[in-house]
């Protein structure tokens, strides 16, 4: 029999290594593996473009997701702990992150709630033959003023404060009961129902014209350096790298956890949805070419144009359509609800270290204001340009900026992947070796580089979207300037008494050891204790 | 569809579905984390 003796504080956990995984996979699997993915793989060379995208994954996309993982689960903490853990100037770096985080989770929930909004729309068909202009003018009454408007629209309000009701609730829960109990019930469910899609999609008349186009490869693709970017891009931007969510799950595993293996199984789940959605998405707009007697060139869209537009037009005309539009929003909206609740997590974990609160008084104070930002923000006439400018900035250029700073400070400033890698191999079944550094210190840095500079000059040349300058400059320019002052500031107020920015690696390595060797061992709480002999325990007592 | 395209969708689908199999089976001969 042994004695115990408890050597380190109680944190929340996912309880097991597969609610962990399907948490990731919940967190990667979003709208953009449904409604991006199919439309730069078309783009993009169709078939051929499989082979830039498994090296992208396997040279980037991979890579990167380890190097989070290793953050995270080393050194135990949200975004900002975990860097500051680092190197204290890093805490900038991951209050950036999580900024970036609050603006994109207050624009997801109003996409979100369009989802839910249309599953419902897709019973009855509400939209009649007019998808288009049902979306714009009827659904979201958009004004044809570009600017920041407090005309509500109750149609998008109520469902959006509910998705932040359901949003509220699962993060009271925790962890455990909230973040993996949601994923436990969503993923299976947003699984069987693609799958469904995809099937039923496939049976549709001039569903092998679409997958005709879509898989056709265009092999001189290969040659045009864009289309390799396009695929770093989707694999950066689909797998949820370098924006503070994996760090923040990898931090609530216990310290015994195959973080590489794990990874493995993620990056390829995402990848394979990724995949079955090119299938279904193909499938149905081949049959909505065959219907309109058009090619796939003239239908084939991404974004919102092709889930509120393109598929509410192909629900009205498939059989079964109704069948279809329950199952492809439903999806959406499953696969918009587990993205969106890790990316609420990664600013609840951030506040919650900083100021040492309890869970459900960091929930409190991260969800309330967000939800009343959002929705004073979105569910009006003008919700869908401030939308569009903030998904433009902030969601790409602000986590490409981000992960490229992460990943320089880590490899060349901290010169931490040596540690990292030996961390890696040393919990896991799939060992990291010097290719790993490499990819990390030269390759990522290299691509996000090329991301990075080409969407500066994008955005530079001329103003985004045809806006307004003024409300670029605002909305888009404005605000990614006001995250990284604000980034700055959060990281000079003081960290709570009860967490500090500081970590002895030394013992951390020893731990990892003694858990390995069975000298230690680690609760579901992430609790070490200490494993004795009763004698010793005995003497101890007296 | 064409030759071309079926091949394509295959080598894909196998890929990265096959890739997920082999990447679950080595975790599971891994074990699990309370192992």
């Amino acid at each position: 029999m042994m004695a115990k003796t408890r050597t380190a504080a109680k944190k929340e956990t996912f309880g097991s290594r597969n609610a962990f995984i399907l948490a990731a996979i919940g967190s990667a699997v979003g709208l953009g593996n449904i409604w991006r993915f199919p439309y730069v793989a078309y783009e993009n060379g169709g078939g051929a473009f499989i082979i830039p995208y498994l090296i992208a994954l396997l040279c980037a996309g991979i890579p990167l997701l380890f190097l989070d993982y290793a953050i995270g689960h080393r050194y135990g903490g949200s975004s900002p702990l975990s860097l500051a853990r680092i190197q204290r100037w890093m805490e900038s770096l991951g209050w950036w992150q999580v900024l970036v985080c609050v603006i994109i989770g207050i624009y997801y929930a109003v996409i979100v709630a369009w989802s839910a909004m249309y599953l419902i729309f897709s019973i009855t068909q509400q939209w009649g033959d007019d998808a288009n202009g049902f979306f714009f003018g009827n659904f979201l009454q958009l004004s044809d003023n570009v600017s920041v408007g407090f005309n509500f629209v109750p149609s998008v309000f109520w469902p959006q404060l509910l998705v932040w009701a359901a949003v509220l609730v699962v993060m009271l829960l925790g962890v455990r009961r909230g973040i993996a109990g949601a994923n436990l019930i969503f993923m299976p469910l947003l699984v069987v129902m693609f799958i469904a899609m995809v099937v039923v999609s496939l049976f549709l008349p001039g569903a092998t014209d679409g997958l005709n186009a879509f898989f056709t490869p265009d092999w001189s693709a290969l040659l045009v350096p864009s289309v390799w970017a396009a695929a770093v891009g989707q694999i950066f931007f689909s797998l949820s790298v370098g924006f503070g969510i994996m760090i923040t799950y990898a931090s609530y595993l216990r310290r015994k956890t195959d973080l590489t293996g794990s990874g493995l199984v993620v990056a390829f789940a995402n990848s394979s949805f990724e995949i079955l959605a090119g299938v279904g998405v193909f499938a149905a707009l081949g049959f909505m070419a065959n219907a309109a007697g058009t090619g796939i060139n003239d239908v084939v869209d991404a974004g919102i144009g092709l889930a509120f537009v393109a598929f509410p037009t192909i629900i009205s005309q498939a059989p079964l359509g109704s069948v279809i539009g329950v199952l492809f929003f439903g999806s959406l909206l499953f696969a918009g609800f587990t993205s969106m609740i890790s990316i609420i997590e990664v600013v609840i974990a951030g506040v919650r270290d900083k100021l040492g609160i309890k869970r459900w008084v960091a929930v409190t104070v991260v969800v309330v204001p967000m939800a009343l930002i959002s929705l004073m923000l979105f569910p009006t006439t003008s919700g869908l340009y401030v939308l569009d400018v903030f998904d433009a900035f902030v969601n790409q250029f602000g986590i490409l900026a981000g992960a490229l700073v992460m990943v320089i400070a880590v490899s060349w400033i901290a010169r931490k992947l040596p540690l990292f890698s030996r961390h890696l191999t040393r919990l896991s079944s799939f060992p990291t070796r010097k290719i790993w550094m490499v990819l990390i210190g030269v390759i990522v840095p290299l691509a996000l580089i090329g991301m990075l500079g080409s969407e500066i000059v994008a955005k530079s040349q001329e103003v985004y979207g045809g806006y307004p300058a003024e409300f670029v400059a605002i909305y888009g320019w404005g605000m990614s300037a006001v995250l990284i002052v604000a980034a700055v500031l959060l990281s000079l107020l003081p960290w709570s008494a009860r967490v500090q920015p500081v970590f002895d690696e030394d013992r951390a390595d020893a731990d990892s050891e003694n858990i390995l060797a069975g000298h230690l061992i680690e609760t579901d709480e992430g609790v070490i204790i200490e494993r004795r002999a009763d004698n010793e325990a005995k003497e101890q007592n007296r | 569809m064409t030759p071309e395209a079926i091949t394509m969708m295959v080598i894909s689908l196998v890929l990265v579905w096959g890739g997920l199999g082999v990447v679950v089976l080595n975790l599971n001969k891994r074990g699990t984390d309370r192992d």
